[in-house]
């Protein structure tokens, strides 16, 4: 199955229970359960009714540091659903997603959404509504309509829990692939495997090459990336942090044919030291906030 | 042949440890991509105009071993005699007139991973900076570095230098990018680690034209011993604790292989090691003073492989006197993998490499057979 360029929406709703209250400009929908949503619908433009027993409750986005386990590796352990959004977009679409996020974790969840370009419902603290309804209504203003996935690979997706830990260690060793019911007719195509994840993930990464990967970063092991190529050649790469804190300095190199990288989101970030040869481009974002998009111009 | 296989295959004739370390050198090497587009420059730069010479200056009375106190005035004589013992010269001032000049922006590599118990001496650093300004340098073109902030802190140098002497570390935490050249660096993929780049200090290739090298005399549980090599190559480079990993380190050809990476190699000129103090185990760190011990010494030259040959002997014969297992130790038995630094010197977490003194030495970066190197040692009490 090949990925056109199709219209590819991030969707993200605040999920509202109890009594109301106001809501932040740019939340063009909340999602309730049908008892809350009568009170909610005075306040909110949109109200969608969900059944919390057919909703897939997903974790919240975040970073667990584990140094010294075994000295196996001194890489923090990410807690990132971008593979449940990718199995989602992809052939086994499940039950809506409600990530409940952990405090402070807000603008990353929604962040995620649009990274993933996901339809998720974020439950999180009253305080926080705010920053995820700035990040969806940038998503929904910004993001570029029609998108492919950059895909080194296709990943046929069989469902299994053995598949979705796959897809897990893929995604979070920032491989960027596609994800199908069945093998597309050319293409490298990886199947699902039993076995260690981590070395699953390590053995399709020397079959792709890091040299021909279209997304490298260098500098953090906790900043995941996901990018798309655009009709006019150029792509949309959306970088996430998901440490508590700002990192100075996080460098990515994108195989394409791009001449410049722009900043979308936020203002506030810097990619400095671009480099474009003509095969790849490269920059380094100075301050990594939580979330950076940039367009890799053609 | 998988390397278990290949260690049972050994002669018999030979002393375990000897061939354990011979075959450590037969081991692929990782596949090492060097980007830089900075070529060799000069003659000054590694392993320089005195290869295969090293000037070592000992007192018997510039530290005191109970109280760890430095004598600042004897550092000056020993310094200045270095210099001249290296040298050939006989007025202070031409010697340092070889390697720097006025209009020179000098880097100067500090070691304060084991601050502030033992790091590259303020005293040491106060003589390398009077004589780098009496070469006609100013102050502000003089650069005391190291790449953690923690490290340099703890030990306060802006307390022992002029004014206007550049003082800073590269990055305030471990993990940062930002400070390191972004098109100079070393590509390899050791354990599968995502980042697969080392990056040099952005300094180094757009500040600096000169760096003297100031390391210390100390055991180090993965290199084996540190001294010029390592802390010129891991002491410039960012991502490099990578290299480690159970019980495997990548030093052996790790540390040369970014010692000689341009314009790195062409820009150090000279290493003064502070030998005062010295580590003979828990390094790089030293965080117990009964680790410590006290040569009471000076090395200076411009061939790294030289000088750190002359301090493995120090190091291991340091270590022999206290009935600790040799640096050169790859025995199985000795290996603890969750050993910590504090430990007993008789259990290593590392296989170490002390073996990267020679792989420099073959990759031109100076001389490492004893034989062939002129060790010219001065007593000046």
């Amino acid at each position: 199955m090949a990925l056109f360029f199709a219209p590819v929406l991030a969707t993200v709703l605040l999920w509202v229970e109890g009594n109301p209250q106001p809501l932040p400009p740019g939340i063009s929908c909340v999602a309730t359960t049908r008892e809350y949503a009568p009170v909610w619908r005075p306040l909110a433009p949109c109200v969608e009714e969900w059944d919390p027993a057919k909703v897939q409750k997903l974790p919240s986005p975040m970073v667990r540091y584990r140094y010294n386990v075994a000295s196996a590796s001194s890489a923090p352990w990410l807690d990132s659903n971008g593979w449940r959004y990718m199995r989602a977009a992809g052939p086994m679409a499940q039950a809506p997603l409600l990530v409940k996020s952990a405090k402070g974790k807000g603008a990353l969840a929604a962040s995620e959404a649009l990274t993933y370009r996901a339809k998720v419902a974020i439950q999180a603290e009253p305080a926080e509504w705010a920053a995820i309804a700035a990040i969806a209504q940038w998503g929904e203003a910004n993001l570029a309509k029609e998108a492919k996935p950059s895909a080194n690979f296709t990943f046929v997706d069989d469902g299994s829990a053995m598949a979705g830990e796959n897809l897990n260690l893929l995604q979070r060793r920032n491989l960027q692939f596609q994800v199908a019911a069945k093998a597309p007719a050319g293409g490298m195509v990886v199947l699902p495997k039993e076995g260690d994840p981590a070395e699953y993930a390590y053995n399709v990464r020397q079959k792709v090459g890091d040299e021909k990967r279209l997304l490298r970063i260098y500098g953090s092991e906790v900043v995941l990336g996901r990018m798309y190529h655009l009709p006019n050649g150029g792509a949309e790469l959306h970088l996430l942090n998901y440490s508590e804190r700002t990192i100075e300095g996080v460098r990515f190199r994108a195989i394409g044919k791009f001449k410049s990288i722009s900043v979308l989101y936020p203002q506030s970030a810097k990619a400095v030291d671009q480099l474009a040869d003509g095969t790849a481009a490269e920059a380094t974002i100075e301050k990594m906030p939580t979330y950076v998009v940039l367009r890799l111009n053609p | 042949m998988r390397r278990r296989r290949f260690l049972e295959t050994l002669p018999a004739l030979a002393p375990v440890s000897v061939q354990l370390a011979e075959a450590a050198k037969t081991e692929p090497l990782p596949q090492y991509r060097v980007v830089s587009s900075y070529k060799p420059q000069g003659r000054l730069g590694m392993p320089g105009p005195y290869v295969g010479q090293v000037a070592d200056v000992h007192h018997a009375k510039v530290v005191d071993p109970e109280t760890e106190h430095i004598d600042a005035e004897l550092v000056r004589l020993m310094v200045d005699k270095a210099m001249l013992l290296l040298t050939g010269d006989k007025d202070v001032r031409d010697a340092w007139r070889r390697f720097i000049v006025p209009s020179d922006v000098v880097g100067i590599k500090t070691n304060c991973s084991g601050a502030p118990q033992i790091c590259s001496h303020p005293y040491v650093v106060r003589e390398i900076v009077r004589n780098v300004m009496e070469a006609g340098v100013p102050a502000k073109n003089i650069h005391v570095y190291e790449r953690f902030q923690d490290q340099m802190d703890s030990v306060g140098y802006g307390k022992y230098l002029p004014a206007g002497v550049v003082i800073g570390a590269v990055s305030p935490g471990r993990d940062q990018l930002n400070g390191y050249d972004p098109k100079t660096y070393v590509e390899v993929d050791f354990f599968g680690e995502e980042d697969t780049r080392s990056n040099i200090i952005r300094k180094v290739t757009e500040t600096f034209t000169k760096i003297i090298n100031v390391p210390n005399i100390k055991d180090h549980g993965a290199a084996g011993v540190t001294g010029c090599l390592k802390n010129i190559a891991y002491g410039n480079f960012h991502n490099v604790a990578r290299s480690h990993r159970y019980s495997k380190t990548n030093t052996y050809s790790f540390i040369g292989t970014l010692a000689n990476v341009e314009p790195l190699k062409s820009r150090t000129v000279l290493h003064i090691m502070d030998g005062l103090k010295a580590v003979w185990h828990g390094g790089p760190f030293s965080p117990q003073k009964k680790y410590r011990f006290y040569p009471g010494q000076i090395l200076a030259g411009t061939d790294p492989v030289a000088m750190d040959r002359i301090l493995l002997d120090i190091v291991d014969g340091h270590r022999k006197s206290q009935k600790a297992v040799s640096v050169w130790d790859r025995s199985p038995s000795t290996l603890r993998a969750d050993n910590d630094k504090t430990d007993t010197p008789n259990l290593n977490r590392f296989i170490r490499e002390p073996g990267h003194i020679e792989f420099a030495a073959n990759m031109g970066l100076g001389v490492y057979d004893l034989k062939k190197i002129d060790h010219r040692k001065v007593q000046l009490g």
